[in-house]
């Protein structure tokens, strides 16, 4: 069943440039108890798109629906606080005046009607100990450390049941190892409470590990939606692959059920939508590429020299220049290789997908081995 | 349907809901329309009705006669001499003493930084009396004491004049720039000097080529705010510049409305010529100000200003601070204490036989002073109030959302700086005698007054309340919405409670500066319904003077004390003007 | 026009040229000049009405009111001090109606209270200040008719026909001096005195006092400006230091900031004497201004007002006024020793050739 579905969604802001658009026509849907999440780099409407859905936003276009509740469009608009919506905010938004409690039972205290004591204490008591803040009720909420503040602040977001739960990168205040384990336990909760969940990021790890289905999106709309394995294994265009993953692109032509480039012909298993002779973007897996320091006589195996190896603990992070090519590559971290070795790479057929080229080109390599924000 | 204020829909066409969301930020804007808007429509319209009373047919009359009149560019010639001399003393003061505490390493100097602040809060009738005992021609005590020691046959200073009308103004607005050039010095980053000196050049070419540069809007904006302070000046115009025959704008607009017939409409007309040029200096101000935020080095980082040794020349400076002291409260307390326990006032050691504590008895005694407390008090609790949470409001709509319009709201919040206190007085006699406000009987009551503090309180209040609702994060009062609260539930239980402390300092401010308040109130008030000031003015003018000193002497000892105890309080009493 | 020694038959004259002048102030009063015949007939009827002065009593349904309105607002010009004594007799002569006093000068405090009663907010019940401003409320019509029954034995000269306006003190004003300053051998004599350049740089001045020169030119010249120009030149050039109120220039000559005070109120001067203050008056000649209490219009206590006024005007009130070294009004209870031996009367009348004067002042001595 859908719980929340967005249609044609449009936004605009204006600046003092004029009129910026930052949300175009965007079209999704999320089923009952599904993880949504919306991808991308800042500025690509994710957060306007989130923002719209609470209502704290106002679309000129497009229509929200909430199970069978129009929330906005067709001349229509519920306000922020008449939608059955929790939001947890990029900055937790928690009260500094207030106790965990007061936090937490603001959202009680609010509802028409409003409970009793007891009912709110128990509501509150029990949301705390969902996210395993209980104990604290009494303590001023700026004493939280950042790990539990997000915590009251998803307490507070659920404490009413809502329908529909938002998340603004919650996660991305947080130091690097607190930000995994608040990502395990997101998960388990939201698998847990089986609550619809929409969340926006533009760390792809966090998109891969939470959600259900995640949508891409760039300058405003959804460029590809689609679940993580399939997201991350057919990219339709080199940006979303870039930004689902590392990768390595090479850009060549169309010839035969191959593309010309790295000197030779690399055979692709997929062809997504390019037809001979058009240029065409190879997208380039580190995992899937072996490199080994001797020929192996497989289909698409290329020469290269070995540039950069560097150990990062589970693996060997490669640079082979083959041709004039920088290829990132993986290797076990057992492996013995040197700088300037000549080794060969293996571009594994059925990893091999020929995109079609749109002229995208990701940042330099040499930056950074990150990802983009 | 309700669009939530944070959030402007520029193509909604269905009628808004009339809940908290549109009531409350509504009342306030029309609240502040009438406080301010009203008063200053009402004293235009005044100024070119006949005789002040627009039923009575309009005219330009009132304005052809007074600019016609030589003596009206007499008064303008005083009153902007009066004004710039006052400033350039109080500058010159204020800068040289900022400079002092804030940049050098004179002994004691965080002591006098406290010190400074007693000026600010004693009313200005009182400090203008002091000095009329100190300097009077021959019976000035000051004038006698050096008369004697340096066997002078005509006093050599003579308060009643405009070089003593400026003497007074300027010491009595030099505190404030002091505060306001400390503030400036404190915020300067010191690296723009130390670089100056590494590259070779001295501690005074640096200070002219560096260091006065980066202050000179700063600097420029206070004399410019000094300037319009001149011009609206009351007590000192009253009290001395009428017998020193100095008229200027306010001791004529005064008079004109006190003669018989009362000239409401002439008075009118010399109203909007001072608002004219008062409005002016506040817009220069403004202009200068936004333009000195782009040399602004404040970052939010506290900088240590660099401290210059002075070596022996420190206790110079310590003498200059200690002349300074003495000038600013010490001669005046002095003299005040000396006339207050005298019968009538002979400036003469021979008075020492004759002791009293007639004047104090006399001063608790009078029903009026009873009232003027008990009327200041409640008065600067009410206005402290009412304008706190009006600005609340107010600056909430201008800062977190983007109502068209709210610029104007703005604009009129700040508007009551430009007017002088006895132009306000003006205007709010023509709105509440006029026809027109009948069905609000106001005039003769507190209510009035209330009113008028309040309009004339407005801008601190909005400032107080805009630079702290601004740092209240979007998201925090977004959080209430998604949440399901209604506008005045985040109001009440999410804003107002985060704006706290900027409300309970700029509440505190405006109870303590609306006792010093005169000139506004002086058209205002009658015997039902007087002030502290006023209670002590009047006395004054009915020539017990003796029993106003032994009443000031008490009002500074209460003010000292609880600007001591507001300092306990709050940890910090800034005050920015 | 007269000048006399005999205080009753000065108290006639007062009444003839009151009553003759007294016609410019009420519009519907009858411009007359009475002839000498008449002004000693009434001389002598007041002379012989002295001994027995009827009680003049209020009815009893007034009085019962007044118990019931408990309070009034008086506003005078009477100095603090006066005031506070006049009032406390009155409060113990009529217990269980309480007074709030107002006390300003007389300038401000007529311009208070028509400033209040003309926005509709009347809180004065009565006004008592001195005979030309009190024409002024009068002019503007926000004065209510009253006959205290206690005056009913004055002379016309001293109450409005119309009932407007009964006299109750008489002000002095004449020169005083600093006895520290001043030998009593070369104390002024006469208002002329001061024109000598001898007292060049020693005279202190009340800025407003035009009804003096009024008084002076009208009583003492006749009428005749060319004089009045005359002495008021020579008077400028010895460089006069004006300030504001009668009191507070009174303050500067005890302090010693000039020698002599000229318009000074004479019964201030000799209050502040008696308290050891180093003043004195010039008892040869003297204005003498008749100073009067009106009842508001639409006054908030007006049955309390009557009483007040009544009670005023009667034997208590003035003897109050007496105590305080001032000269009543009612017939027969002055001190004569507190008069110049020569007066100049000024009254209410007095407003018609006002603004002629005022013009005069500020065209002569400059403020």
């Amino acid at each position: 069943m859908d719980v929340l579905r967005v249609e044609g969604l449009r936004k605009t802001f204006t600046t003092d440039q004029g009129g910026v658009r930052a949300v175009e026509d965007v079209t999704f849907t999320v089923e009952e108890g599904r993880f949504y999440t919306l991808l991308g780099p800042s500025g690509c409407g994710k957060t306007t798109t989130l923002r719209s859905i609470a209502g704290l936003e106002r679309p000129e276009g497009g229509t929200i629906r909430l199970g069978e509740t129009l929330l906005s469009g067709n001349g229509h608009f519920t306000p922020p606080q008449a939608r059955d919506v929790g939001m947890v905010f990029q900055s937790y938004a928690i009260w500094p005046h207030m106790s965990v409690f007061q936090n937490v039972a603001f959202p009680l205290d609010a509802a028409k009607p409003r409970p009793s004591r007891a009912e709110t204490e128990r509501a509150v008591t029990e949301a705390l100990a969902l996210v395993g803040l209980e104990g604290l009720e009494d303590r001023p909420a700026p004493q939280l450390s950042g790990g539990q503040q997000q915590r009251l602040a998803l307490a507070r977001a659920l404490v009413r049941k809502p329908k529909l739960l938002l998340l603004d990168e919650p996660l991305s205040n947080l130091d690097a190892k607190l930000r995994e384990r608040m990502r395990i336990e997101l998960r388990e909760l939201q698998r847990r409470l089986h609550i619809t969940t929409v969340y926006v990021t533009h760390d792809q790890i966090e998109a891969l590990f939470l959600s259900h289905r995640i949508a891409v999106m760039r300058d405003g709309r959804i460029v590809q939606e689609a679940s993580p394995r399939e997201i991350y294994a057919s990219p339709h265009s080199g940006f979303v692959a870039d930004f689902v993953g590392i990768g390595t692109f090479v850009a060549g032509e169309l010839q035969g059920d191959g593309v010309r480039a790295l000197g030779g012909i690399v055979r692709c298993a997929r062809v997504e939508e390019v037809r001979p002779g058009e240029p065409a973007l190879l997208v380039l897996r580190p995992e899937n590429i072996t490199v080994r320091d001797q020929r192996a006589d497989v289909p698409n195996e290329f020469p290269g020299t070995l540039r950069v190896a560097a150990f990062l603990g589970d693996h060997l992070d490669c640079l082979v220049e083959v041709g004039d090519t920088l290829i990132r590559a993986r290797a076990h971290p057992g492996t013995e290789l040197r700088r300037e070795q000549q080794v060969f790479v293996e571009l594994p057929l059925r990893y091999c997908v020929a995109l079609p080229d749109d002229g995208w080109r990701p940042r330099a390599l040499s930056r950074s081995f990150e990802e983009d924000e | 349907m309700t669009g939530s204020p944070a959030v402007a829909a520029p193509r909604t066409r269905r009628l808004p809901r009339l809940d908290s969301a549109i009531l409350v930020p509504l009342g306030a804007a029309l609240l502040l329309l009438y406080l301010v808007a009203f008063p200053l429509a009402m004293l235009i319209l005044g100024s070119v009705s006949v005789q002040g009373e627009p039923t009575k047919g309009l005219t330009l009359g009132n304005y052809a006669e007074t600019y016609s009149d030589p003596t009206t560019y007499r008064l303008l010639a005083n009153s902007v001499l009066y004004a710039f001399g006052s400033s350039l003393l109080a500058l010159t003061l204020g800068t040289g003493l900022a400079w002092i505490v804030e940049r050098t390493n004179t002994p004691a100097r965080r002591a006098f930084f406290a010190l400074s602040l007693v000026p600010l809060i004693v009313p200005g009738v009182v400090s203008t009396i002091a000095w009329i005992f100190l300097l009077s021609g021959q019976i000035g005590v000051v004038n006698r004491v050096l008369m004697t020691l340096f066997g002078l046959d005509t006093a050599p200073f003579d308060v009643f004049s405009l070089g003593g009308m400026m003497w007074a103004e300027g010491l009595h607005l030099s505190p404030l720039v002091f505060l306001f050039m400390s503030a400036a010095f404190k915020s300067m980053d010191p690296s723009l000097e130390e670089s100056a000196l590494t590259s070779g050049s001295g501690t005074w070419r640096t200070l002219r080529r560096v260091t006065l540069p980066i202050l000179l809007p700063g600097f420029a904006s206070a004399t410019l705010i000094m300037f319009v302070r001149g011009l609206e000046s009351f007590e000192v115009p009253r009290l001395i510049g009428v017998p020193a025959r100095v008229p200027v704008f306010t001791s004529t607009i005064y008079d004109q409305l006190h003669e018989y017939p009362a000239d409401y409409g002439g008075a009118g007309a010399l109203a909007v010529g001072l608002l004219a040029i008062s409005a002016i200096g506040v817009w220069l101000y403004q202009r200068l100000t936004r333009r000195a935020e782009r040399y602004a080095t404040v970052t939010g980082k506290a900088f240590r200003p660099r401290v210059l040794d002075l070596g022996r020349w420190r206790y110079a400076a310590l003498a200059i601070l200690l002349v300074y002291f003495l000038l600013i409260i010490g001669l005046p307390f002095g003299i005040l204490l000396f006339a207050s326990f005298i019968p009538f006032y002979i400036p003469s050691l021979d008075m020492l036989s004759k002791l009293t504590l007639d004047n104090y008895r006399f001063a608790l005694e009078h029903p009026s002073v009873r009232d003027g407390v008990r009327n200041s008090l409640l008065l600067g609790t009410t206005a402290a109030t009412v304008t706190m949470a009006l600005t609340a409001v107010i600056a909430w709509i201008t800062t977190k959302t983007k109502i068209r319009g709210r610029g104007t709201l703005d604009f009129l919040a700040f508007v009551p700086i430009a007017i002088p206190g006895l132009i306000l007085g003006v205007s709010f006699i023509l709105q509440y005698l006029s026809p027109a406000f009948r069905f609000l009987p106001i005039y003769g009551t507190l209510w009035i007054l209330v009113i008028a503090y309040t309009t004339k309180y407005l801008p601190y209040g909005m400032r107080t309340n805009s630079s702290a609702m601004l740092q209240i994060h979007r998201e925090l009062e977004e959080a209430s919405a998604v949440s399901g609260a209604s506008w005045w539930m985040m109001f009440r239980r999410i804003t107002l409670p985060l704006l706290r402390p900027a409300l309970v300092a700029g509440w505190l401010y405006i109870f303590i500066v609306s006792v010093r308040e005169l000139s506004a109130s002086v058209l205002l008030v009658t015997s039902e319904s007087t002030v502290l000031a006023i209670v002590i003015f009047d006395l004054f003018e009915s020539g017990k003077s003796n029993a106003v000193a032994a009443l000031s002497v008490m009002l500074i000892i209460t003010l000292i004390l609880v600007v001591l105890a507001v300092q306990r309080i709050t940890g910090r009493f800034g005050i920015k003007e | 026009m007269v000048r006399t020694r005999s205080p009753l038959v000065l108290l006639g004259v007062l009444a003839l040229i009151v009553l003759a002048c007294g016609g410019a102030a009420a519009p519907t009063s009858a411009p007359a000049t009475a002839p000498a015949a008449t002004a000693a007939a009434t001389a002598r009827a007041t002379a012989a009405a002295t001994a027995a002065t009827p009680a003049g009593q209020l009815d009893a349904e007034t009085i019962a009111k007044a118990k019931a309105e408990g309070k009034l607002v008086f506003y005078t010009s009477l100095n603090e001090d006066d005031a506070k004594y006049v009032v406390g007799k009155f409060e113990a002569a009529n217990p269980g109606i309480k007074v709030t006093l107002n006390r300003k000068s007389s300038e401000k405090i007529t311009s208070q209270f028509i400033t209040e009663a003309k926005a509709g907010k009347i809180i004065a019940d009565v006004l008592e200040t001195g005979g030309l401003d009190i024409a002024k409320p009068i002019k503007e019509g926000l004065v209510a008719e009253f006959r205290p029954p206690a005056a009913a034995a004055f002379p016309d000269s001293l109450k409005d026909p119309k009932g407007l306006w009964t006299a109750a003190r008489l002000g002095i004003e004449t020169i005083a001096w600093n006895t520290s300053q001043v030998k009593a051998a070369d104390a002024p004599k006469s208002f002329e005195d001061l024109a000598d350049p001898k007292w060049k740089g020693k005279i202190l001045i009340e800025s407003t006092d035009v009804e003096v020169m009024l008084a002076l030119a009208k009583v003492k010249w006749k009428g005749d400006d060319a004089k009045v120009r005359d002495y008021f030149t020579k008077l400028a050039a010895n460089q006069l230091q004006p300030s504001a109120g009668h009191t507070e220039t009174l303050d500067l000559l005890i302090a010693g900031q000039r020698a002599v005070f000229w318009g000074a109120h004479g019964h201030t001067t000799e209050q502040k004497a008696k308290a050891g203050a180093p003043v004195d008056y010039m008892r040869t000649e003297g204005v003498l201004t008749v100073d009067g209490a009106v009842l508001a219009k639409g006054a908030p206590n007006p049955n309390a007002a009557k009483v007040f006024i009544n009670w005023y005007v009667s034997e208590g009130g003035q003897r109050a006024i007496l105590d305080r070294k001032r000269v009543p009004a009612r017939p027969g209870i002055a001190d004569a020793s507190l008069l110049p031996k020569t007066i100049y009367v000024s009254g209410p009348e007095g407003l018609a050739d006002f603004d002629k004067y005022q013009k005069l002042w500020k065209e002569i001595l400059g403020f």
